[in-house]
């Protein structure tokens, strides 16, 4: 039990990611208006900024970058990025940043802001998609709304799961 | 330069960044030539596709039940336009099977194995859907043990929505007809012009992620509402597929050739269950 404690942060994360493509093939409204369903991100952002001094925790977002890249995409590159890099720029923020919901909030915003840049370029640069910048640009606005109503919603649970089982941290050493 | 070496932040920084690029332009490639994914991937889609099928099980619970309250209030509607089709439905199947027996005995005479026309079904349902926006990648349960193979037509909701662009062992991936990708398998079509001559072309995407009817000599003889239909050429897909109807004709961005905008046909919205055919004539 001890053991499985140490993992329930990737295991709600793993499920996060699973449940990322299911609410997008509910809700196509989301992809309607061009919205990205990263709840996955949302995660390991505040994870990241509340546990600020995990290293495991960016390669915990390497393994689910991988996964959701062989899952989701068929190759690697995308979330294998997004991912880790997310938790390392959140852990990094959290030294500046005051721990208060409305900053750790904006820092979510702002990471998937910067996450959808990086995806639509990258898949633009390996010509996975023509659509103009325009349409990105006009996709963005839709995009941090839905970031900031999936941050806001999700936060008090990645934040309860960050502080009571921190990854692969041993209890004993509390 | 011996700046640039020296300063181990950016040195890493620009090693991540070749890493990933690399990564990506691999591994793009290795997709669109391998017929199917590395061992290890398989393994791994297989059991990522379990648990998908688990927590999808009370997601779907409640879009069904969402969408049951849209039926009941539509109902009534949508019973009056079913009674309609029924009574046509009758006499279409009747003569369905007569042509059925004619051509299988003409086939017979003129000793023709398997033509462009003839395929299989196998049903699957869609399980995920690419959270994000620019992929327009579905995730299907069936994979090789059901015979999917890759560069397989899908269908759903009546009209070709999509094609097989990986499969693994329980599970496949299916990119939709919408995407905009540069290195994309297109769809060879054709459409009976108002003058009763047959028009070939290729589906493609035009910016704004419209269906276009491209490469047609002469495309102004084609009428709104003339069904766009797979052509069964470049040896992919069968023959007869419907992929939509013609929506309007314009001219494209240069103002020099016309561009024939394409209402899919398929259900490319919500598509829940999809049918992967299988054509019999080899590539």
């Amino acid at each position: 039990m001890r053991y499985l404690k140490r993992w329930t942060v990737a295991i709600a994360l793993f499920l996060a990611l699973i449940l990322d493509g299911s609410i997008s093939h509910f809700v196509p409204l989301l992809q309607d208006w061009g919205v990205n369903c990263w709840l996955t991100l949302i995660g390991l952002t505040l994870v990241g900024l509340e546990d600020e001094h995990n290293h495991q925790l960016i390669w915990l977002g390497l393994v689910l970058g991988l996964i959701a890249d062989a899952y989701y995409l068929g190759i690697f590159g995308i979330y294998t990025f997004i991912f880790p890099m997310a938790v390392f720029g959140a852990q990094q923020l959290s030294r500046f940043l005051p721990v208060s919901f409305w900053f750790r909030w904006g820092t979510c915003i702002i990471i998937y802001a910067v996450a959808t840049l990086y995806h639509f370029l990258a898949f633009y640069l390996v010509g996975l998609t023509q659509v103009s910048f325009r349409i990105w640009q006009s996709s963005l606005m839709p995009n941090l709304i839905w970031a900031a109503l999936l941050s806001a919603i999700s936060y008090p649970l990645w934040l309860y799961l960050a502080t009571k089982f921190p990854f692969l941290v041993r209890e004993e050493t509390y | 330069m011996k700046k640039f070496f020296q300063n181990k932040k950016l040195l890493t920084a620009f090693v991540i960044l070749v890493i990933v690029l690399g990564l990506l332009t691999i591994s793009v490639r290795l997709r669109t030539q391998k017929k199917t994914p590395s061992i290890v991937q398989r393994i791994g889609n297989g059991t990522v596709a379990v648990v998908a099928r688990v927590v999808d099980w009370p997601v779907k619970t409640i879009a069904k039940g969402v969408d049951s309250v849209e039926d009941i209030l539509q109902t009534e509607t949508e019973n009056d336009h079913l009674k309609q089709q029924l009574e046509a439905l009758a006499q279409t199947k009747a003569r369905n099977n007569t042509l059925e027996q004619e051509n299988h005995q003409l086939k017979q005479a003129l000793h023709l194995k398997e033509t462009l026309t003839d395929y299989s079904l196998v049903t699957g349902s869609v399980i995920s859907r690419s959270p994000d926006t620019w992929s327009d990648i579905l995730v299907i349960d069936q994979g090789s043990n059901a015979g999917i193979k890759k560069n397989m037509a899908v269908m759903s909701g009546g009209g070709v929505i999509g094609r097989v662009i990986e499969v693994d062992t329980t599970t496949s991936k299916v990119e939709l007809i919408t995407t905009t990708a540069k290195a994309v398998d297109r769809f060879a079509v054709e459409a009976d012009s108002s003058k009763g001559k047959r028009v070939h072309g290729i589906i493609s995407v035009t910016g704004n992620g419209t269906l276009a009817f491209t490469q047609v000599i002469d495309s102004a003889k084609l009428k709104k509402g003339t069904k766009v239909y797979t052509s069964g050429m470049g040896g992919r897909s069968p023959k007869g597929l419907l992929i939509g109807m013609v929506a309007k004709t314009t001219k494209d961005s240069f103002g020099l050739s016309n561009l024939v905008e394409i209402k899919p046909a398929g259900n490319l919205n919500d598509p829940s269950v999809v049918t992967v055919i299988k054509r019999k004539v080899s590539d």
